[in-house]
């Protein structure tokens, strides 16, 4: 095990592993930037360096100021968080370069994963399915057509090279089809210099769902369970639970049994997330791998009792698993809210101020991950997450029923949040019914929940 | 989810941008106008995590950062200048200036805190070292590593703005450590070799005895 590990992250995930540090008996320091100089986990660890300004750029993105820092504090390991340099291979090996542990899988997995259609490939031969596309590059508009009825409309015409939505157009008909292509090949050539273009199934009212895994150096590996990040708003996460209410229980043993044994087979190492996207007839086709602890990570936590961070420390330090998929018992039902400071009202602007009060609920599973305290300084150069809060329930409706109680105790005062928001989320039908897709909110508008919470408020 | 990475930095930089607005609409009007109306040299004010500071450009003869601030600084700063006040810059923590971080070693002058109730909102801090000494000069740590004074560096010693005072090994780069402005050695604030942080104070300087012009870091 480590005897040292430099936390080179911020907010919630710092104070998150710091725990995890602590309890596994291994000593810590955080790094931190000039403008996180007062936050909990510079203020409960061991040992806190400076390692820049502000900019993330100079400080959490900085390779050379981080692994300096764990150098002249005497660490043996860097734990990345997640965001920043978490999934940097070239990171990873740097770190490993100077005689550091990085926590996560090691450079070479990273640098294996680090294609997402390299990944779907090397996964997809493992036996996981991917989401229905043309067999390489469209030829011609002949060509084109043949593959968009193989696949079955509608389809996505995507351009090969770039991304951000350019040249990219859902297409329903083969009419329409023919229409698009030469603008979206316009539009690639414009954008990107090359205007090849392949089709995907357009997936219609898809849900996110998620596999945990954790796999040693030794090639042994448990999944833990699934979860459901259906509640987004512009492909950001804001609800998280699990188990999905979108499969019945063979359809969740069948994903993430079939995740597990591609990713081992694949030789993945340590903590990660396989994405899938799982369409109305509950088909689910993987889109990527998360090389990473993730802010939902406790979601898991609270139905599998297992700590994932700690496990993530343990993996990385060479200890085997040490437990079989027997041993992990899921029970009952977590939901997990993003608590962020955003003006709902005002297209989720961030917020940035003083907290005046932080006052975080409680109870039987209950559970709040935050580095909030009264006084603390939401600084505006990093992302809006104040917290998450976790409950847990014996099943759905049961977890469903401690959320509106804890979302009602927390109090968070200085600066608007979006707990406001999640309440009227749980008093959404799609969602009390579980039948929640992730472009629900941006298809409705947020307006209809902007409404509801306004009403709630009241 | 290099898709969400680049939108948390597009919305990291709007939120900056619109952050200084904000400031200049808000807090610089006030503020120059209670500048102008002071026989004060520099004052500082902080709002957030950002700081504003305001500097007359020759009487106080002070300046503070050896590290050149980038282009985001004094937006709605120049422009907004007005009556006899001199530079105004919005500096933003991260800017690189030198004098807006750490512990207020190198913040100023230390008479920000006559003017706490400027801008609406919170009360300036006071900073540590804003207390009684007029002027305070120190060459801070531009970087995280270990530390080497630069050799003759010592109590005593006349140096000129940007003379070399040593630098710190980040990874085996050297990274300089340089005099904010002319003065003496007041002291070495650090061990040969020390493991020093970003933002530590490492040189500290008294004034020159005569104002020499400000250079614009």
């Amino acid at each position: 095990m480590f005897e040292r590990i430099l936390i080179a992250n911020r907010g919630e995930i710092a104070l998150r592993i710091l725990r995890a540090c602590r309890s596994l008996g291994v000593g810590a320091v955080v790094a931190y930037s000039e403008a996180d100089r007062d936050t909990r986990a510079v203020r409960l660890a061991d040992e806190a360096i400076c390692i820049g300004p502000a900019e993330a750029k100079r400080s959490y993105l900085s390779a050379p100021a981080i692994l300096s820092a764990a150098i002249v504090t005497g660490c043996d390991a860097v734990h990345p968080g997640y965001g920043f340099l978490s999934e940097d291979d070239a990171f990873a090996e740097m770190t490993r370069a100077h005689g550091l542990a990085f926590i996560g899988p090691p450079p070479d997995v990273l640098e294996r994963f680090a294609s997402k259609a390299g990944t779907r490939q090397l996964l997809e031969r493992h036996g996981l399915p991917i989401v229905p596309g043309s067999e390489g590059m469209l030829r011609d508009d002949e060509h084109a057509l043949d593959e968009a009825e193989r696949i079955g409309f509608p389809v996505l015409v995507k351009p090969s090279a770039g991304g951000g939505g350019r040249g990219m157009r859902m297409v329903r008909t083969p009419r329409e089809l023919q229409q698009a292509l030469p603008i979206c090949r316009s539009e690639a050539r414009g954008a990107f210099g090359d205007d090849s273009l392949y089709l995907e199934k357009w997936l219609e009212e898809n849900r996110h769902v998620e596999v945990q895994v954790i796999v040693d150096r030794y090639g042994n590996g448990v999944h833990v369970g699934e979860r459901d990040c259906s509640v987004q708003r512009r492909h950001q996460k804001v609800v998280e639970e699990s188990p999905t209410p979108a499969l019945d229980e063979p359809a969740r043993r069948a994903l993430c049994e079939g995740a597990i044994a591609a990713v081992v087979a694949a030789g993945y190492e340590n903590v990660g997330t396989l994405e899938f996207l799982v369409d109305r007839d509950g088909r689910f086709y993987f889109i990527e791998i998360n090389c990473r602890i993730q802010v939902e990570h406790p979601v898991t936590e609270a139905v599998s009792g297992i700590d994932i961070v700690a496990e993530q420390i343990r993996i990385a330090a060479g200890e085997p698993l040490g437990y079989s998929q027997a041993d992990v018992q899921l029970r009952g039902h977590a939901i997990e809210f993003r608590i962020n400071a955003e003006d709902v009202a005002h297209d989720f602007r961030p917020q940035t101020g003083t907290v005046t009060a932080f006052v975080p609920p409680g109870g039987p599973g209950v559970r709040m991950d935050s580095h909030l305290y009264a006084g603390y300084e939401v600084p505006p150069y990093y992302d809006s997450l104040l917290g998450k809060l976790i409950v847990w329930g014996a099943d759905r409706p049961a977890a469903i029923a401690r959320a509106k109680v804890a979302l009602g105790e927390l109090v968070v005062e200085g600066l608007i949040t979006n707990v406001s928001f999640h309440r009227a989320i749980l008093d959404n039908p799609a969602f009390v019914e579980g039948s929640f897709t992730t472009n629900l909110l941006d298809r409705v508008g947020s307006a209809a929940f902007v409404a509801g919470s306004a009403r709630s408020q009241a | 989810m290099s898709h969400d990475d680049r939108s948390d930095r597009e919305r990291t930089a709007r939120r900056d941008r619109e952050a200084i607005d904000r400031l200049a609409d808000e807090v610089l009007p006030s503020l120059i106008a209670r500048f102008g109306a002071s026989d004060l040299g520099e004052l500082e004010v902080k709002r957030g995590a950002w700081r504003i500071r305001l500097r007359r450009p020759l009487d106080a003869g002070v300046v503070a950062g050896s590290v050149p601030s980038p282009a985001s600084v004094g937006k709605g700063g120049e422009g907004k200048r007005s009556g006899r006040t001199g530079h105004v810059s919005a500096g933003h923590v991260s800017a690189g200036h030198v004098s807006a971080g750490h512990t207020g070693s190198a913040s100023g002058n230390g008479q920000a805190a006559p003017l706490a109730a400027v801008g609406p909102g919170r009360p300036v801090e006071q900073q540590a070292s804003g207390r009684a000494e007029p002027v305070r000069l120190a060459s801070i740590s531009p970087g995280v590593g270990y530390f080497t004074v630069r050799e003759g560096i010592a109590a005593g010693m006349t140096v000129r703005g940007g003379d070399l005072l040593g630098h710190v090994d980040v990874l085996g780069v050297r990274q300089e450590v340089v005099a904010p402005a002319d003065g003496i050695v007041a002291r070495v604030m650090a061990e040969q070799g020390e493991a020093v942080e970003y933002g530590q104070e490492l040189v500290r300087l008294d004034p020159a005895p005569r104002a020499e012009p400000a250079r614009e870091g």
